[in-house]
């Protein structure tokens, strides 16, 4: 038994002495800079994300790279041109370093063997912690049809994806809009449609699935925002139409017939309509402000059938909410899109209850398909409008506050104008943005290969404790009917949003 | 001859057999038919191991794509199926004495090849079985080259035939590793054991699967997968005839029989092999199904006179896609508004556009269609569909760069482009087209990029007249986009249409009109009695308004409808006989 523990003892021995990588003293600089995949150069980032891994998109024999910080640093061979670096030198590198500069140089090897190093990339480390976790949808960039789909979480410290619910569990039904509370890994929900239709909603330890569909509303519940306390849920009720634009620059547009926004109680389950939610106008996208006293959403023009496409905007409004009584105050008008003469959508309030971010696009609301979207913030104090320096030439959307408010998430297809990532930026008290990076993985090369869309993309401050196969033991059970509160609700014969007998349209098919 | 030389002769019988099978398989079926039906770009085998049986398929995918090459494809699925005879044989070399041993090793061989009649059947489940068995060959082959642990071999091929080729292999290799270590009580328990704890690890170590899938996948029906019969047939055959050999073995030992009884035995032994090759082929080769796949698989080559010969087979069947496939090879073939109604079009304008249906299915052949027009938007749209529902399918990844480097958008046409280039199959058409990534332009790019709208509009879902129209607007050179809407119209009945592009024809080019724009005319001019209708220098021909004069004739003297449509039966190929007795609209429209 000896001989075999001293033989194995020698090999690691050897496995780690060939896995350090010496340090180059005798070099060439070059002056330009080196294209490294994703663009990982010169960005702010967050002490406890994982390592940003890289690919070196230069001709070379061998690439290495030297990461320092304060006085601390180590060296890393590339695998072939696949910088992957260690976790744990890593965090020690950048957690100990924290308001610091992360210099990377980077050097090529020539056909000489002779080494080149290129201009050094200096991050910024920022001391603002950024959530562990973002939680999101991987689609497919499709429109009417679906077959593989799934909700995960990734963790931004490990790098490692874990399945939440995947359809192959739950034949191939469709499952969409997730809604975290507060980043609370403890409450999140998300609807399944099709086969095992319903919306599963994980609160504490209870998992419960809900039917939120009724003829009072028009519709199920569709696109969710958790109240802070995580007592309430409000969703919009849809009446969503799809259809396809034949120029080259564009794909799809979405509208709603009408919507509404009506009031989940989700210890009591019961759906209220509330009337100052329900008119004619197409009330949208809600979304809570932290302190859970204002409800924002936003608001267009009921339609008609003279309504050109190009002509719908909405407005972003705001109405008081009472949380002991549930009733809803009165409504401001945040932004007009009238007076902007574009149109606003998916808003967001940050945590310090003061800054709203959201899209600005020509029109619509589902800004994924609008490549002029840009992601703007407003103060409420000073009534200050800003373009974020975040854009790119394509769109960007669903953008989203970190816990602490310093990071700012969205999706954007400035890459390649069709499939969307995840980028995040950093956001200092002035209101200034870093400049955005793609969420990293563990293969350098997976964005290369990727071919989804990551859709809502949500923090969580911890793993939310959920696998498919708890969900596709919940989903099996026929879901609870929600009560519909018709003695706080407005009636459905009242209030201007007519109820169609038709079913909803559905925005995706299942491959049948 | 000895008997040792017996067995050799029986098994060199038994393969050139397997083999002549095989080639006839080949012959007869169109392997090109499996590629477009199952064909995938396959993934990386790194990404293999992210899934139960993942490598299995990763692995299946590359043979399928070598039957692209018909004599490659051949020859790989012969050394599979020959190399899995031969495993079987060396694993039970024990039961060799039995007189139908090979021929039991042949069935089970011979049951492999079932799957290709149905070019449905996925490769997979028979490459799980091959692989498989290859490997517990290797398992047991490696355990008798050593003197401990020998069970050890086996378990860990059982553990690895359970993770990379999936369910299927998993099963059939626990049932050899049990029947095959008949001595050794404790390995069977062993080994019968890990059948049911390796699935097991797959729900600890994951919560991607059920205990259902972690256990009979893919054997598990569910609304939107059924399960053919064949594959429960094939799957439970090999065991059942290892087990019914292994029980039979001591009553059939070929040295004790008498000579008149060998002689039998020898009958049999080589007579089976080609009479069960034979009534294989006779009771699962369905030549019917063949040709219209055939139809499908023509429409993607663009072998419209292929497609076009296969329809007439098949007048009758009551298939849109079909249809829709028929009425493409014919305004190919410059026949659309000539002999539309020569083929039934009882789909209406769905068997025209399939824009009603949300089927994986038709996504591609919709994505060609409006490939073939130049309308850009919707061929990349229904691309994607039928990239996500049917998988990274060659053909819709080209046709997915062509689009997307047509638009300009040549980051994610390079995604798809390295995708393609993974298919050995494919690599060649990938390096032609390396250009197109980089701005070089082709007639497909050229015709995609001359039809873009300047102007937008919407396409709008089952309003495929509309959108036509629009489209023609925006492209009043597009013959194909034209030709279509004048087809709808006839389809839809609506002769006034017709009449009023009378003078489009003539900016088009058309020396005639086409014969079924006659017939509407006629018909038209019928209703109007309109004197001064603008011909624009075209005249209807005389056979037209003769056929047009005796059809009136014969309908008028036929005592009502149904006397009428047997006495102008001659006419069945005429606008008139469609919209009068054909078509599935209830009522004519007036114009």
């Amino acid at each position: 038994m000896r001989k075999p523990l001293k033989y194995t003892f020698f090999v690691i021995i050897i496995l780690t002495l060939a896995s350090c990588s010496k340090e180059i003293t005798d070099f060439q600089n070059t002056e330009t800079e080196a294209t490294i995949y994703p663009d990982y150069a010169h960005i702010a980032i967050p002490f406890n994300m994982g390592p940003l891994n890289f690919t070196v998109q230069e001709q070379g024999k061998a690439f290495k790279s030297h990461f320092r910080a304060g006085n601390k640093s180590f060296w890393l061979r590339a695998r072939g041109n696949r910088m992957v670096i260690p976790q744990g030198k890593w965090e020690r590198l950048v957690s100990n370093n924290k308001e610091d500069t992360l210099f990377i140089d980077l050097f090529r090897k020539d056909e000489q063997n002779e080494w080149h190093k290129y201009p050094t990339i200096a991050n910024w480390i920022s001391r603002d912690l950024i959530d562990e976790f973002i939680v999101y949808r991987k689609i497919p960039p499709a429109n009417v049809l679906w077959n593989e789909m799934g909700i995960y979480q990734h963790s931004l410290k490990t790098l490692k994806t874990y399945p939440i619910s995947i359809n192959q569990l739950t034949d191939h039904n469709c499952m969409n809009c997730h809604s975290i509370s507060a980043s609370s890994p403890d409450r999140f929900m998300f609807h399944m449609r099709a086969k095992y239709g319903g919306t599963m909603i994980k609160y504490g330890e209870t998992l419960k699935f809900i039917d939120t569909s009724s003829d009072y509303i028009g519709s199920a519940g569709a696109y969710p925002s958790w109240h802070p306390s995580g007592k309430f849920i409000a969703f919009s009720v849809n009446r969503i139409n799809q259809d396809f634009h034949s120029v080259k620059d564009k794909i799809a547009y979405v509208q709603d017939k009408y919507s509404d926004i009506v009031l989940y109680d989700v210890g009591n389950n019961l759906i209220t309509r509330p009337q100052e939610l329900a008119t004619g106008a197409r009330e949208n996208l809600p979304t809570w402000s932290p302190d859970g006293k204002q409800l924002y959403f936003i608001s267009a023009p009921k339609s008609t059938d003279s309504t050109n496409y190009r002509d719908l905007r909405y407005s972003l409004l705001r109405i008081g909410f009472d949380p002991a009584t549930k009733s809803f105050g009165k409504i401001d008008t945040i932004l007009d899109a009238g007076t902007l003469k574009k149109s606003i959508s998916f808003p967001r309030i940050a945590p310090d209850n003061n800054t709203i971010c959201f899209c600005l696009l020509d029109y619509g609301y589902f800004s994924i398909y609008n490549p002029e979207s840009d992601i703007y913030t407003y103060r409420l104090d000073s009534k200050k409008l800003e373009k974020t320096e975040a854009n790119s030439s394509d769109v960007e959307s669903y953008p989203s506050w970190s816990q602490n408010g310093r990071w700012m998430m969205f999706v954007s297809k400035r890459e390649d104008g069709i499939l969307s990532k995840v980028y995040f930026c950093h956001m200092d008290e002035q209101g200034k943005t870093s400049k955005p990076f793609v969420a990293p993985q563990r293969d350098p090369d997976f964005y290369s290969r990727y071919l989804l869309n990551f859709n809502r993309p949500e923090f969580s401050s911890a793993r939310i404790d959920l696998n498919p196969r708890k969900v596709w033991r919940a989903a099996r059970e026929i879901p609870l009917k929600t009560v519909f509160d018709e003695a706080n609700s407005v009636t459905i014969t009242t209030g201007a949003t007519s109820l169609s007998m038709e079913q909803p349209e559905e925005i995706y098919k299942s491959d049948r | 001859m000895t008997y040792s030389t017996q067995i050799k002769g029986q098994q060199i019988y038994a393969l050139t057999v397997l083999l002549g099978f095989t080639y006839i398989l080949f012959k007869n079926i169109d392997p090109g038919i499996i590629c477009f039906i199952q064909e995938s770009v396959p993934d990386r085998f790194i990404d293999g191991f992210h899934h139960i049986g993942g490598i299995n398929d990763v692995m299946a995918m590359h043979i399928i794509s070598l039957f692209n090459f018909k004599a490659v494809g051949f020859l790989v699925l012969f050394t599979m199926v020959g190399l899995f005879f031969l495993s079987l044989q060396t694993l039970f070399s024990r039961l060799r004495h039995h007189p139908f041993f090979l021929i039991g090793i042949f069935t089970m061989s011979l049951s492999l090849l079932l799957p290709l009649f149905d070019y449905t059947f996925s490769f997979t489940l028979t490459s799980s079985i091959v692989f498989s068995t290859w490997m517990i060959a290797l398992g047991v082959f490696i355990s008798h080259k050593i003197n401990q642990l020998k069970w050890l071999p086996v378990s860990a091929v059982l553990l690895f035939n359970y993770f990379l080729f999936g369910v299927p292999g998993f099963y059939l290799s626990c049932i050899i590793a049990i029947i095959h270590q008949s001595n050794s009580k404790y390995q069977k328990l062993l080994f019968a054991f890990l059948a049911i704890a390796i699935p097991a690890l797959s729900l600890i170590t994951g919560m991607n699967y059920t205990f259902q899938q972690a256990y009979f996948e893919p054997f598990v029906p569910t609304i939107y997968h059924k399960v053919k019969a064949a594959a429960y047939a094939i799957y439970v055959l090999t065991p059942l005839v290892i087990i019914l050999l292994r029980a039979t073995e001591k009553r059939m030992d070929l040295q004790t029989l008498t000579p008149g009884k060998k002689i039998g035995q020898r009958v049999l032994q080589y007579g089976i092999p080609v009479l069960l090759s034979a009534a294989v082929y006779h009771f699962s080769f369905d030549i019917a199904k063949k040709e219209i796949y055939q139809i499908e698989y023509y429409a993607q080559q663009q072998n419209w006179l292929g497609v076009l010969k296969n329809a007439r087979h098949f007048q009758y069947f009551n298939s849109k896609l079909l249809h829709f496939q028929t009425n493409r090879a014919l305004y190919h073939q410059g026949l659309l508004l000539d002999v539309l109604f020569q083929y039934p079009q009882p789909s209406g304008i769905e068997g025209l556009f399939l824009d009603n249906a949300t089927d994986g299915n038709i996504a591609q052949p919709k994505a060609d269609f409006y490939f073939e027009m130049g309308y850009g938007n919707e061929s990349r749209h229904f691309a994607n569909e039928a990239l996500i529902t049917r998988g990274n399918r060659p053909h819709t990844l080209k046709c997915l760069i062509i689009n997307y480097a047509a638009a300009g958008q040549f980051v994610i046409a390079s995604r798809y482009w390295n995708l393609l280039n993974q298919s050995l199959a494919h690599k060649k058409w990938a390096k032609d087209h390396a250009g197109l990534l980089h701005g070089e332009i082709d007639k497909d790019v050229q015709r995609l990029q001359d039809n873009f709208p300047e102007n937008d509009f919407f396409t709008g879902l089952a309003r495929p007249e509309n959108k036509l129209k629009r489209f023609f607007i925006s492209n009043p050179q597009n013959k194909m986009a034209f030709e279509y809407l004048i087809a709808n119209y006839l389809i839809t009945h609506k002769v006034g249409n017709i009449a009023n592009e009378i003078p489009t024809f003539k900016q088009l080019g058309y020396t005639r009109l086409p014969r079924l724009v006659e017939e509407a005319l006629l018909l038209y001019l019928e209703l109007t009695q309109d004197p001064d209708f603008d011909f624009r220098g075209y005249q209807i021909s005389n056979e037209a308004i003769q056929d047009f004069k005796d059809f009136s004739v014969a309908v008028q003297k036929a005592g009502g409808l149904a006397m009428a449509k047997n006495a102008v039966q001659q006419y069945n190929h005429t606008f008139w006989y469609y919209i009068m007795f054909n078509s599935p609209l209830s009522r004519t429209e007036k114009q």
